[in-house]
Parts: C-alpha cells; structure tokens; sequence
C-alpha cells in the first residue's frame, strides 16, 4: 500500500486549468522528485496536498485512509507537513522561540536537541530568524517541520540560491532523515540534485503529468527530454 | 519549557506586589486613588497586550468590553444584590462571552480591517451604554454601586482596601497572562502574529489560538471594569469610549512595550502619574498621551520596556547605549 496516492487530482482558478488529472504513488521510505518547468504547477501540486488550496476535482489517500486531501491543521495531524519555497520561519523571533513554536504546535514534538545539531542551529540559537544567513534560514525552515515528526515531509524547492556545498550539505540531510523513516516528496528546479536523490520521479508540464517513473528512465525519457532537459542533454 | 523561569517570575512578581502595596497603604487618599486607578489600567493594558502584543490584533472595542465589565457588576450589585465577590468572576464571565462573540465576527477580518471592525464595535458598545437607560442609567451614568465587600479583620479603610484589591488583580492578571503565553496556545498565538501562513503550515490552528487569545484578554478586561465599577461606585458611558478607553489601551501597551507583559504596566504607571503629576494640563491628558504615542512610535517602538531592557543590559556589560537589540520587527 503507498503513503501517498492521488487520484486526478486537479484545480482551476476562474477558467485557468493550473493542475489537471495527476495521479501518482509515493511510496513508504520512497525520496520521490518532481520536476517541471516554472509554472508547470509543481508548488500548486503541493498546496493542495498539504490542504493550502482545495482541489476542484480528484482525490488523495494517505496511509490507506481516503477522503483527502484535509485542511491544513488536518493534514499536518495525520503527518503531511510542507516547506515553503521562499523559506518560512518567523523571522522576527529567535531560532529557540521558533523551534519552540514548532514543538507546541505538534502534540508529539521530535527532540530538539538532535535537530539543532544536526542542522548547525546550535551557535545561532538566540539570534532573530530574520538576520540568519540564507543557508542557516532553509535548514531553520526544514528543521521546523521535521519538529512536527511528518511521516511525509514536502519539500519546495529547498536547494535554490544555495551554493554547491550548501547543496551538497542539504542532500546529506535530506537522505539522513529519510533513512530514519520520513518519507520526501521532493520538488526542485536542479536537476543534478534531485536525480541524486530521488528514487522516483514525476514530471509536469502544464498542469498535467508528462512522465511517472524511475530516475533512470526519466532522463531517457525523449518527451522528458524535449519539455524539460533538452538543453542540459549534453550533460545528462 | 522553563519552569524556573516562571518560578523566578511569580516571586519577583509577588516580590513587587507586596513592595507596592505597603508602599500604596503610606500614601495619602488621594495618591492612593491614583494609584488604585493606575493598577486598574495596568490590568487592562496586560490583558490587552495579549491579544495586540503577542498575537498581533489591534482591537479598538476593548473601551467597551471594559464597560460591559462594569456594568455586569453594576447590575448584579445594585440590582440584584448579588456581593460584589459573586459579581467580580460573573463580570469577567460576561465580558468574555460579549468578547468570543466580537472575536468570531471580527476575525473574518485582518490588519486594518479587523481595527476598523473592532472600532465599529466599540462605537456600537458606547451607544447601547447610552441607550439601554433601563440597564445602564443611560447618560446620567449608574449610581449606587457597593464598593467591594470588605472583611472585618482587615485593617484598612476602604480606601486602602480598594487598592489593595486593585494590586492583587494586577498580580492575578500578570501571572495568568504569563501562564497564558508561555502555554502551546501561547506559542500559537505568537506564530499566528509572526507569519500567519507558516502557523497553518504547522499545524496551528489558528482560529482557537486568536479567540482564545481574545477571550482571555476580554476576561480580565471584564475584571478589571467590574473593580472600576465598584471602587467608583458610580460609571457613566462616557468612561468607556474608543477615542477614550479604548485609544488609552493602545497608548499604554505601545509606549510600555508591546510583547512584554511588564512593559505594559510601566505604560500604565507612567501615564496614570503623568496626568496626575501635569495637573495644571489635566483637560490636555488625551493630547499627553498622543504626543507620547508619537515619540515611542518613532523613538522607542518597542517602548519602555526596551528603554529598560537595554539600559539593564548596559548597567551590567558597561558597554556603550544602544536603543533596542538588532533584528526588532513588526509586522
């Protein structure tokens, strides 16, 4: 049984089709990518799993139980918990008073402790969110919703603007938590990245599912190739 | 989260309270008015201070839950007989009842909406003072309400007995206050100000986190008018305006400092003395308190309590003065 099934799952803003008819699998322990070009409806996807927006159309299972996807504050409840891709903390308050809000938030906080060291929030702890360094600010961002013990974490995005080793830093991060049972739904713009992570890949274009599969095949994939990684296919 | 810390708090806090009160019970009757009143609004500038301060709301029909207090206890005194101990918590009850009410139909709004929204309620509220004569006196105000019940073996008058009272609410209010921030729904209340979307993401929910935040600050709020009440032993709606009560609250908890429930009290102490102290300027407080508004504004955002923060912090390092820390915000 997956953790994570969608059924059609489609919205509409006005006459605007931006997500119509995706319907995926994510399985337990899975690192599962998605792809696509700006506007392919990759961060709408996200928002009506993590119950942000509500879909107009289709259906989303989880751990076996249908009728989602549920708002928000649900969703959270059952485990699905979201990164933003402008990364969210509150920023005018410390790394500590963040942290802190994340634990009250959750009934079953994960330790503290082991998440400020494995995410370098040790020296920066009472200083505000706000005057953090980008790379400290993403990690501050994923540390919280890995506060609330997700059993499926969405991450948006969390490799833009980073450097190389920031990169790098992050995929061991992602992988390490992954390994302890937290389930990734992973969009990203880079490439090279994902496909170092994922073991799954899905692919939008326009709204709509263009290509379901293994990593490998993604990248033989000719129409993944034509939409999205025509220019990189020199290197790929 | 730090039990020692609440700890260290609740003794300073009754530390300070006895500290006040013997020094309260030396002063004549009139300073004593004064500051029996002054800890009446510092009660109402904490409770207040938990919905604008730590969750983010600008409520301006606070004047009128202040009076909807008051005259709970006005009605269950002088009307129906009840003692003044009955109606003190049953005061409190009405007001936050009236208070969950305003908060459903007002968070439908944010920002400056839910400002204009709560200014609209609190007009109404100082109408139906003036209009429901039967309950409230109407313009002549409510006469006749018995002062709080005093026990026999206490030795004081009932000068010194009101506030007496007056501190003891103040303590109460603190304390509660400071369980009520440091709790999750505190927590949440604080996320909810910050970033409201991130609060969703979490899991926050943020509707009970803002009402409860409103309710409580309406409660106290309620106590602390049903005290005015008695103490006075008369109100009139004039007592519980927006451009009077209701703006008064803003300027305590701004020039005090929003978010600290300290801060408030010193806004209060500052602005119930400095009228007293400007006597000969007395029909002049409200533009007292709006030229104070502005220099805090301006100068000192986070208000006295920054002022006080940095110049503690500056006592104890000897390093140079810096105004508030780096990294202040507000939304």
């Amino acid at each position: 049984m997956s953790l994570l099934e969608l059924e059609k799952l489609g919205v509409r803003f006005g006459g605007l089709v931006a997500v119509q008819d995706v319907s995926l699998a994510v399985e337990e322990g899975q690192i599962y990518g998605l792809l696509g070009p700006n506007g392919a409806g990759k961060t709408t996807l996200v928002n009506m799993i993590s119950g942000l927006i509500r879909p107009t159309s289709g259906s989303l299972r989880f751990a076996g139980e249908a009728g989602g996807p549920w708002p928000i504050a649900d969703a959270v409840s059952r485990g699905i918990v979201r990164t933003f891709q402008q990364t969210r903390a509150f920023l005018g308050l410390s790394v500590r008073e963040n942290l802190r809000i994340a634990a009250a938030a959750s009934g079953r906080a994960a330790d503290a402790a082991e998440l400020i060291e494995a995410f370098g929030l040790g020296p920066v702890l009472d200083r505000p969110a706000g005057d953090l360094p980008y790379a400290t600010l993403r990690h501050l961002g994923i540390a919280l919703a890995l506060t609330l013990k997700p059993r499926l974490l969405l991450l948006d995005e969390p490799a833009v603007g980073l450097t190389g080793g920031e990169v790098d830093r992050l995929a061991r991060l992602i992988r390490d938590w992954n390994l302890r049972g937290v389930t990734v739904l992973l969009i990203e713009h880079n490439v090279r990245f994902l496909m170092s992570l994922a073991d799954r890949v899905a692919v939008l274009d326009r709204g709509r599912l263009l290509f379901e599969g293994t990593a490998a095949d993604c990248q033989r994939n000719p129409e993944v190739i034509d939409v999205y990684l025509g220019r990189r296919k020199e290197d790929a | 989260m730090p039990r020692t810390d609440l700890l260290r708090v609740t003794v300073a806090a009754v530390a300070l309270f006895l500290v006040a009160a013997t020094l309260a019970l030396r002063l004549d009757d009139y300073l004593l008015y004064v500051v029996t009143l002054g800890a009446i609004f510092a009660t109402l500038a904490v409770s207040f201070d938990v919905l604008l301060g730590y969750t983010g709301y600008l409520s301006l029909a606070h004047g009128a839950l202040f009076g909807v207090g008051a005259y709970a206890c006005g009605i269950l005194t002088a009307h129906h007989g009840w003692p003044f101990w009955a109606a003190l918590p049953a005061a409190g009850l009405v007001a936050g009842a009236a208070g969950a009410v305003i908060a459903l139909l007002a968070f439908r709004t944010r920002g400056l909406y839910f400002a204009v929204l709560t200014l609209g309620i609190g007009l109404i509220g100082h109408q139906l003072f003036l209009v429901l004569a039967g309950l409230t006196g109407g313009v002549g105000g409510f006469v006749g309400i018995p002062s709080p019940g005093r026990p026999d073996w206490v030795p004081l008058d009932q000068n010194g007995w009101n506030a007496l009272l007056a501190l003891a609410l103040l303590l109460a209010t603190f304390l509660a206050a400071q369980l009520f921030v440091r709790s999750r729904l505190g927590a949440a209340c604080l996320a909810v100000r910050e970033d409201l979307t991130l609060a969703q993401a979490l899991g926050i929910r943020v509707g009970q986190a803002r009402l409860a935040a409103f309710v409580f600050s309406a409660i106290f709020t309620g106590f602390a008018g049903a005290l005015f009440a008695a103490i006075s032993n008369f109100v009139a709606p004039e007592s519980f305006t927006v451009l009077g009560a209701g703006f008064q609250l803003v300027a305590l908890v701004v020039v005090g400092g929003m978010g600290t429930l300290w801060g408030p009290i010193l806004g209060a102490a500052l602005l119930t003395a400095l009228p007293e102290a400007l006597r000969v300027a007395s029909g002049y407080s409200l533009m007292a308190y709006g030229v104070l508004l502005l220099v805090f504004v301006i100068f000192a955002p986070r208000g006295l309590a920054s002022l006080a923060t940095a110049g503690l912090a500056r006592l104890r390092t000897g390093a140079g003065f810096r105004a508030a820390p780096a990294g202040e915000r507000r939304p």
